[in-house]
């Protein structure tokens, strides 16, 4: 996938906007609510956030139906909500402990690497964790993921260095 | 210009991400050996590889179709209602409005409102009083009460009222004197065959007179001649 095919690649312009949304949701929901669940431990809360941007795009596309739209827009999107909410949370001070927000994920998941990575991932802020996500969880190259974020693909680099370096404080290796 | 560091931190990112070059892990083995600082950030791929896996072990396959088309059909049918609910609403003001309108309403209503006009009269009426607005051209201003060494107020009302006279004692009634048959409209239809040829001729020169004004001719017509009253 090359930068340009980020935003350009998208769903048939021909087809009503009903229709492009279902296609859309058909081959982007899956992906796109494992982002946004691993970026807001809450699965509940991941789906409402995927849900409003779904929404989102089927409103722009309604308003304007030859614009382009693909899974670059979804993420960005995506990526913005689930910042937007975590901001949120931060400035209410809620806490949820890690075995409760675990204990959300189901059974056959809660290995001890995913336990780990969602542990350490919780302790990344907002722009860190969107670039190791959209990097690792959407397979995004760093310069795709730049142009989602509206960045630099140095700046999405330099992010994930320094996200690797908290993980691995937290996960206790030496760093 | 970048720092050293700011390029060693996306070096170190690149490596992480498996884009790096051959040039790049060149470069940041260097850095690597030669800054103090940097020397033990290890460079690889097994954090993003770890990540990776977790991504790879998720079985969550969440199913939104039907709850996002269900959302965006429920927003199409309630815009489609109001849109609806706003044109009835539009169709039954006009209708009103015009019925209103059509049997005289309006009028009606701006008497009443003056009717029911409350107003604190100066004088005469007490406080509160419902008067009509037939009674507002009677009651009597309120004089200013003069001050010392401030001029009197000029009532503009009065100044601009031409003095009244004093009525005269008999009536005089000018009736304008009825015109005599002679001095009647000259009839179109003089010259036509439907009267004698005498009787014309005879009322042109009857009306003659009346319409020689030329005093080179002859002096001009008096008043009492014109029959016209003063």
């Amino acid at each position: 996938m090359t930068a340009h095919s980020v935003y350009v690649l998208g769903i048939d312009r021909t087809l009503d906007a009903e229709a492009r949304i279902e296609r859309l949701v058909c081959e982007h929901q899956t992906k796109l609510a494992r982002y946004v669940r691993r970026f807001l431990n809450d699965p509940d809360l991941a789906l409402d956030v995927v849900q409003d941007v779904f929404f989102a795009a089927y409103k722009m596309l309604r308003a304007d139906p030859a614009r382009p739209l693909s899974a670059g827009w979804l993420y960005k999107t995506a990526t913005n909500h689930s910042i937007t909410y975590l901001r949120k949370k931060k400035r209410r001070g809620e806490t949820v402990a890690l075995e409760d927000a675990s204990s959300a994920f189901r059974t056959d998941e809660q290995s001890a690497t995913s336990l780990d990575v969602q542990s350490a991932l919780a302790t990344l802020s907002g722009e860190q964790l969107s670039c190791v996500l959209l990097t690792t969880y959407a397979g995004y190259s760093s310069t795709e993921a730049a142009l989602i974020l509206g960045t630099t693909a140095d700046a999405v680099r330099q992010r994930v260095c320094r996200a690797m370096r908290a993980m691995r404080k937290t996960l206790g290796e030496p760093a | 210009m970048t720092s050293p560091h700011a390029r060693f931190e996306s070096l170190c990112g690149a490596i992480a991400l498996g884009e790096a070059s051959v040039a790049e892990r060149d470069e940041f083995a260097r850095h690597a050996a030669d800054c103090a600082l940097c020397s033990g950030e290890p460079a690889d791929a097994a954090l993003i590889a770890s990540i990776t896996a977790a991504r790879e072990a998720e079985t969550w396959r969440p199913s939104m179709e039907r709850s996002i088309l269900s959302r965006i059909r429920d927003e199409r049918s309630h815009r489609s209602k109001w849109i609806v609910g706003a044109l009835g609403w539009a169709a039954a003001a006009s209708i009103g409005l015009n019925v209103l309108f059509v049997t005289g309403f309006g009028a009606k209503a701006t008497t009443a409102f003056f009717d029911a006009t409350t107003v604190s009269g100066p004088q005469s009426a007490p406080v509160g009083m419902r008067l009509p607005p037939q009674t507002f051209a009677t009651i009597a201003r309120r004089p200013l009460a003069p001050r010392a060494g401030v001029p009197a107020p000029v009532d503009l009302a009065a100044r601009r009222l031409p003095p009244r006279r004093s009525a005269p004692a008999a009536t005089i009634r000018m009736r304008k004197p009825a015109a005599p048959a002679s001095l009647e409209a000259p009839d179109i239809f003089a010259g036509l065959a439907l009267e004698p040829r005498s009787a014309a001729a005879a009322r042109s020169v009857a009306v003659e007179p009346l319409l020689r004004c030329d005093p080179a001719v002859r002096p001009c017509a008096r008043a009492d001649e014109l029959h016209v009253s003063p």
